[in-house]
């Protein structure tokens, strides 16, 4: 019941949200005075009448009624609920300040938290500005309060070692020549305007003899940095491109959770990051910081409350037969979102590779973590003390780590300077993961074949490991293979974690696409079902396997295989009847 | 064909074989019989190498099968051996249970396999359970399956370990009949049961087994009808004995009665019949030859009770001088005491009394 109500409401929102949509984006984006003046007149005269302190909200929303129209106000709500994102170590400080009595969540991407404030569910957050002005062109009901933050400068952050410092210094010579030519102003309209069609990126390939460096960022942040057409693109994007093609030098882009930027910077997986990334003193002291090439400041993003009354009245009046309108919206809206979420910059693109990468994992970390279960089972049943003892210790180990904190550790410490992909580090840390289950679970099943079964094949005149392959063996799998098909699902599904070290699955897809379309719902109830997909389909395929293995199945096969045979075994026996 | 030599095993907790010597030859059946523990099982395990041997030497036609050279794997395909749990392998069929060594091991073709298991399965009676898998097998017809997966493999020697010890009574025939069958065609057969009839009827000798050794051995005749030793004859009349060194200076009276008491409850022997060695045990031991004898004479008592031919025969053993109790106890006891028994014999030798009382 619940459920579907929710869902209801969902498609509600967001099919009324639709046809208003390109009035809200030209509002919101032409900031200039010229537009808004008029109407700030206007407001203004009405403002003063209901006697609210409009002072920290910003020109553009000062015709809309704001949830809280100041810090101060939001720090009456004894129960107020702040969104944080995720490694946002300097904001988070000076929000906690702020707002001593808030309690604050962590999100790992802005369109999440935009998503949750848009829909009340939250009270606010705080980003850039250009990221919450960006949010709101998706979010009809999203506006933003000034906050006291002084502006920040936005700049690239290089490890604190010779290398990062002559790059820097290389790359700031560069911003000053483009400050000064106007070009960054030029980026900056370029990516906060509407031409969708110049918004495009194209990463240099280096030039004979030149490096190629590699940049970590987190595309979740646009206009910064998000995903579109698959690909990662964004104002500090584009501007790194051009730079770097200026400079000759190629650029590989890695899209990483933004918590490992700074993390992948320091262990010198990556050469520098850029992740609209502002000068806070803890940057200062650890890293080399390039000059400012954007300056925003930080503002508190806040729910509009009467935006769908004061812009669909005409609809909501008309509604004399709301079940029509409910089924009509339903249908638009589910082919809206459908459209937004797979359709707009082939975002299905995002998805398929995401389906491959997620199966290409599951299965190759589940052939690894099935030949390592086997060898780690083979030295658990060693008479040998001290290889059992290892055998032991691993199992422990593994089945004690969280699967996330061996894939970072893996993947930021022990490959870091190897520089390989980060799919075969996900395929090694989920198969090392997966052979300590299995190896236990194969070591029941063989310790509950009778040892009777052994000493029969030995007396017969096997040798040991021919009768462990040829009699135990089979008879074990028999005993383990319904548990396997388990283990195997909740491998499946805990490839979903590999988006911490950089791998777009099909996670990842969903989150990049959230990212872009402002929806929680329709996305993430698609990825539910194709994960079911997944592990339903994989199901079925270890289900056929383990019939093959029914001994009681493979009897009927070689019946019906003799009955068309003249040496059917039953015509020996005479008038012996069939069972 | 098989000498076995000075075979010894240790267990960590026991010591099944302690010094074992046997010649087998071609053609022998023999039958290994003898009380639970007395290693017959361990013995037959040695000889296939399923149990390493602590000492000892083993040859088979002159070849040592204990050096640490020995090729186990080929020698066991000389070897069949029927388990008194089957050990059908579950995940096949019986026809494949049958033909999967033969092509592994004999490199035998499928079809050569396939005929050969057929043949054994017809002569086993199985013919029409070869598509059958182990579990829906009786135990009988799992046994005889498991005969036939041993005969496959042509072996010259076959080791029968209890083959229907696991079995319903109903279904022991069955078995018994095909492992007589057998015998008719001449194989080499070992094998512990405790059908002594059966082994009886089928044996060319018979090794009673006990204390570790081979403590008796001859052909049934010898063995079932005149057994020389005492723990052999014990076994096969299965008597039930009770045993008892008694010292006049150390001597509990209330301790030993209770035992008796005790032995009497758990053989269910009567109580007209307990009563009675009771009374022969009092007036005789406790009042006739106790206070005769020196304090430091040991009084060696054993009670053997036949629960098929209901009888029970006190055998007391003491050394000294001549000293038949009859004569030295009072009339009134000696009447009592001849109500009591059916017999009484007092023998003297070598400085040894012996009496045997047959109670009634």
């Amino acid at each position: 019941m619940l459920l579907s109500f929710l869902f209801l409401a969902c498609l509600i929102l967001l099919g009324c949200n639709e046809p208003e949509k390109p009035i809200r984006s030209t509002d919101l984006l032409n900031d200039s005075p010229s537009t808004d003046s008029v109407r700030d007149e206007g407001e203004k005269v009405m403002d003063t009448t209901s006697a609210v302190d409009l002072k920290d909200v910003p020109p553009q929303f000062r015709d809309k009624k704001l949830k809280y129209n100041s810090i101060a106000e939001m720090n009456k709500n004894e129960n107020l609920r702040l969104g944080m994102q995720t490694g946002f170590v300097f904001v988070d400080k000076e929000t906690r300040r702020l707002l001593p009595k808030a309690k604050i969540d962590y999100y790992k991407s802005t369109p999440d938290m935009a998503y949750l404030v848009a829909n009340g569910k939250l009270d606010g957050f705080i980003n850039d500005e250009p990221v919450i002005r960006y949010a709101a062109l998706e979010n009809p009901n999203l506006g933003y309060i000034h906050a006291g933050f002084e502006p920040m400068d936005i700049v690239a952050v290089f490890p604190k070692k010779e290398k990062g410092r002559s790059l820097r210094d290389e790359l700031n010579t560069y911003i000053e020549k483009y400050r000064a030519s106007g070009l960054l102003d030029s980026i900056d309209n370029l990516w906060l305007g509407h031409d969708e069609t110049r918004k495009v990126v194209d990463f240099p390939k280096a030039k004979e003899g030149k490096p190629t460096f590699k940049m970590a960022t987190s595309a979740i942040n646009p206009p910064f940095e998000y995903i579109k057409d698959g690909k990662v693109v964004g104002y500090e994007m584009d501007l790194m491109a051009r730079i770097f093609a200026e400079m000759g030098y190629g650029l590989e882009v890695h899209d990483v959770a933004f918590e490992s930027v700074i993390l992948g910077v320091e262990t010198g997986m990556y050469d520098f990051a850029v992740a609209t990334l502002s000068t806070t003193p803890a940057f200062k002291e650890k890293n080399f910081l390039s000059n400012s090439f954007y300056v925003s400041e930080c503002v508190m993003a806040v729910q509009i409350l009467d935006e769908k009354n004061v812009l669909s009245p005409a609809k909501n009046g008309a509604a004399s037969d709301s079940a029509a309108i409910v089924e009509e919206g339903l249908i638009t809206s589910l082919k809206s979102s459908f459209v937004r979420t797979f359709v707009m910059e082939s975002r299905w693109k995002l998805v398929t590779n995401g389906i491959w990468v997620t199966v290409y994992i599951s299965i190759l970390s589940a052939l690894l973590g099935t030949v390592l279960g086997f060898l780690i089972c083979l030295m658990r049943l060693s008479k040998i003390r001290i290889v059992d003892a290892i055998a032991i210790t691993y199992i422990r180990i593994l089945q004690g780590t969280p699967s996330v904190v061996l894939l970072m550790i893996l993947f930021y410490v022990v490959f870091a300077r190897t520089g390989i992909d980060g799919v075969w580090v996900a395929v090694i840390g989920l198969g090392m993961n997966f052979g300590a289950y299995v190896s236990e679970m194969m070591r029941t099943g063989i310790e509950a074949v009778d040892k009777g079964q052994m000493e029969a094949a030995l007396a017969l005149g096997y040798t040991k490991p021919r009768a462990f392959f040829k009699i135990v063996l089979p008879q074990a799998a028999r005993h383990f293979l319904p548990v396997y098909q388990g283990e195997f699902i909740s491998l499946v599904k805990m490839t979903s974690i590999v988006g911490y070290i950089a791998i777009q699955d099909l996670t990842k897809a969903s989150d990049i696409i959230r990212s872009r379309t402002y929806e929680a719902f329709f996305p993430l109830i698609t990825t539910a079902i194709i994960y079911f997909a997944i592990a339903w389909f994989l199901t079925r395929v270890l289900t056929a396997m383990q019939k093959r293995l029914d001994p009681s199945r493979r009897r009927n096969r070689l019946l019906r295989h003799s009955r068309t045979q003249h040496c059917h075994p039953r015509c020996h026996s005479g008038g012996a009847t069939p069972r | 064909m098989i000498s076995i030599r000075h075979l010894k095993k240790v267990f960590p907790n026991a010591t099944p074989l302690l010094d074992v010597n046997a010649e087998i030859e071609k053609g022998d059946i023999i039958s290994i019989i003898g009380p639970s523990g007395t290693g017959k099982s361990t013995f037959l395990r040695c000889i296939n190498r399923l149990e390493d041997p602590t000492a000892g030497e083993i040859l088979i036609d002159g070849k040592s099968i204990t050096a640490p050279s020995a090729d186990v794997p080929s020698l066991r395909r000389k070897m069949g051996m029927v388990f008194q749990s089957f050990n059908l392998f579950n995940h096949l069929t019986v026809l494949e249970n049958i033909m999967v060594a033969q092509e592994d091991l004999l490199h035998r073709s499928k079809k050569e396999a396939y005929e050969k298991a057929m043949a054994l399965l017809h002569t086993v009676g199985l013919a029409d359970k070869a598509l059958n898998l182990p579990e829906e097998l009786s135990g009988g017809q799992k046994q005889r399956a498991a005969i036939a997966r041993t005969l496959a493999m042509d072996p010259e020697i076959v080791l029968f370990d209890e083959p229907t010890s696991a079995l319903d009574p109903t279904m022991v025939g069955e078995v018994l009949a095909v492992i007589r069958n057998l015998a008719k065609q001449g194989l080499t057969m070992l094998i512990v049961t405790h059908e002594m009839k059966f082994a009886r009827g089928i044996s060319t000798r018979v090794f009673y087994m006990d204390q570790g050794v081979i403590y008796e051995e001859g052909t049934p005749e010898q063995i079932f009808d005149n057994p020389q030793k005492d723990r052999t004859r014990q076994f096969i009349r299965r008597l039930k004995v009770f045993e008892e060194v008694i010292l006049p200076s150390t001597f509990d009276y209330m301790g030993t009665v209770n035992r008796l008491y005790a032995f009497a409850e758990k053989n269910q022997v009567s109580k007209r019949m307990s009563r009675n060695m009771l009374f022969a045990f009092e007036e005789m031991v406790v009042q006739s030859i106790l206070n005769r004898v020196s304090a430091t004479e040991e009084i060696h008592m054993v009670m053997e009770y036949s629960g098929e031919s209901d009888g029970l025969v006190i055998k007391v053993e003491y050394g000294g001088e001549a000293l038949n109790p009859q004569d030295v106890m009072d009339e009134v006891s000696r009447k009592f005491l001849e109500l009591a028994t059916n017999t009484i014999v007092h023998n003297y030798s070598g400085g040894k009394n012996t009496v045997e009382l047959r109670i009634r």
